[in-house]
């Protein structure tokens, strides 16, 4: 176990993005995440969506753990957040209308554009509570992906669950990051 | 893991003063550092964003108000110190007990620190973690740019797991939050103002009370209980036949007015024994008695004057 670590990426050597008290940060310039406190940092590939619906506005990134379950002929999709909400409950936020959407963009590599507040296990331990194994057990495929979101006024829109959060409660914060943008 | 033995692991230099997880830079060569203990509470600081001159501009609306002296309001305050102050955070994940399974996220504060002889319980702290820019904790640099006060209890401890559900993550942090504590010194003592230095507004400020506001008020007392003691020598007979024509109301009232008068005494008294300041912040302000004990000897007399009162009504009626 590493305690102390640079933090930049091991790919390009850019600045990452970090959230203290997270092991797993992301880099701004290639797509690829971090957890640089392993013996050999591990790594994980980030992605967005080929084509994202962004309205008018100052725009910010929300992370999430895509999880993919097929199952027979067809596949299940699961959104977990890998940010974190103040007040946020599993069965209405914006991870699940997603997954009750079954929303299932097509993916490019890409940045992620923000910092995350859990990594790829605490979001399986976060999966397994919501959604309990199946009888198969067949384990799912786990893909770090970035939204767009806009800032209006205090809150952040999320185009295509059309669900508002509060941005002062969200962690890491990503009004820098909107700002930024 | 001994945290007074992390180095930079391009220089190798020492990091002194980190004390959990925390987002650095090596001082020996500015490598830009994270640092991850499990388990162990994140460290940040708040940046004061507002400068001496603001803050002391921000008690200034609140010592300039009418009913304070004028010669407090034109003295000058004392130079400005920055407090930071320990607050505790936790931001947990929890998977309540019951079926389907819902995962909460809540996110609580507390202050940690205690400053003697500073109100920091009536500070806003969700408003000012919410407002301030953090920034790594670095004691030192903290402790360079004013009083430190740490935290007496830990987050740890502030924030005991909850008894129902299951705990997935835990996020514990101490946030110095920081504060300008802005004095006038008078021959009574001090007064002070405690500003947010993040967002410079005024959380709390005492100020004397001016004693001509006390003038007037003694003028109208003396001449309410003059009035109210002479009545019953101009116009008794009045009374008497109005409160038995009454009945039973005319009795309680009758039994009544002596009471009151008493009150109105004791009233009195509070007011002109004892000196007054206000105490507020910028949007409301109260009038507090200075050495005022939690009962005095006229209060004792309007206590007992009422439980005569009631023991004759019940006897009577």
């Amino acid at each position: 176990m590493t305690y102390v670590a640079l933090r930049l990426c091991r790919t390009c050597g850019a600045a990452v993005d970090a959230w203290a008290g997270v092991a797993w940060v992301t880099c701004r310039e290639c797509p690829a995440a971090w957890d640089l406190f392993t013996a050999s940092p591990s790594k994980l590939v980030t992605y967005r969506p080929a084509r994202e619906i962004v309205p008018k506005g100052p725009v910010a990134r929300l992370p999430f753990f895509l999880f993919v379950k097929r199952n027979g002929a067809g596949e299940s999709v699961v959104w977990i957040p890998a940010y974190r909400a103040t007040g946020a409950r599993s069965d209405s936020d914006v991870a699940s209308i997603l997954t009750r959407k079954g929303h299932r963009p097509a993916l490019v590599e890409a940045p992620l554009g923000c910092a995350l507040a859990r990594g790829p296990r605490e979001a399986l331990a976060l999966f397994d509570a919501i959604h309990p194994a199946d009888e198969d057990g067949a384990p799912a495929e786990q893909t770090l992906v970035s939204l767009p979101v806009v800032l209006t006024g205090g809150s952040l829109h999320e185009p295509v669950s059309d669900a508002w959060i509060a941005d002062a409660g969200v962690r890491p914060p990503v009004l820098t990051r909107a700002a930024r943008s | 893991m001994s945290v007074s033995s992390l180095t930079c692991p391009r220089c190798g230099g020492r990091l002194p003063g980190v004390r959990g997880s925390a987002l650095v830079a090596c001082d020996a060569c500015g490598s830009p550092l994270a640092v991850h203990l499990p388990g162990a509470a994140v460290c940040e600081s708040i940046r004061p964003a507002r400068g001496a001159e603001e803050a002391v501009a921000a008690a200034g609306t609140f010592w300039n108000r009418k009913d304070v002296p004028p010669g407090f309001a034109r003295q000058a305050a004392e130079a400005p110190v920055l407090v930071f102050t320990a607050v505790a955070e936790v931001h947990r994940t929890r998977v309540a007990a019951g079926t389907p399974a819902v995962v909460h996220e809540s996110h609580e504060i507390a202050l940690a620190g205690v400053v003697p002889g500073i109100p920091l319980e009536k500070a806003d702290l969700p408003s000012a973690l919410e407002a301030g820019t953090r920034i790594p904790f670095d004691p030192a640099a903290l402790q360079r740019s004013g009083l430190v006060f740490d935290p007496v209890k830990g987050p740890e401890a502030l924030f005991p797991a909850p008894a129902s559900g299951v705990s997935l993550e835990e996020r514990l942090s101490v946030v110095y939050v920081p504060f300008w504590l802005v004095r006038k010194r008078t021959r009574r003592g001090f007064y002070d103002a405690l500003v947010d230095a993040g967002t410079g507004r005024l959380l709390h400020a005492r100020a004397p009370v001016a004693r001509t506001r006390r003038v007037f008020e003694s003028a109208v007392l003396i001449h309410l209980l003059a009035a109210a003691l002479a009545l019953p020598f101009r116009g008794w007979e009045a009374i008497a036949g109005t409160l038995a024509h009454l009945d039973e109301i005319g009795v309680i009232v009758f039994f009544l007015i002596p009471a009151a008068l008493v009150a109105l005494a004791a009233w009195s008294w509070n007011r002109l024994r004892f000196r007054y300041e206000v105490e507020g912040d910028a949007s409301h302000a109260t009038f507090r008695p200075i050495n005022k004990p939690d009962k005095t000897l006229p209060e004792r007399a309007v206590e007992r004057t009422m439980k005569v009162t009631l023991w004759i009504l019940a006897k009577i009626l």
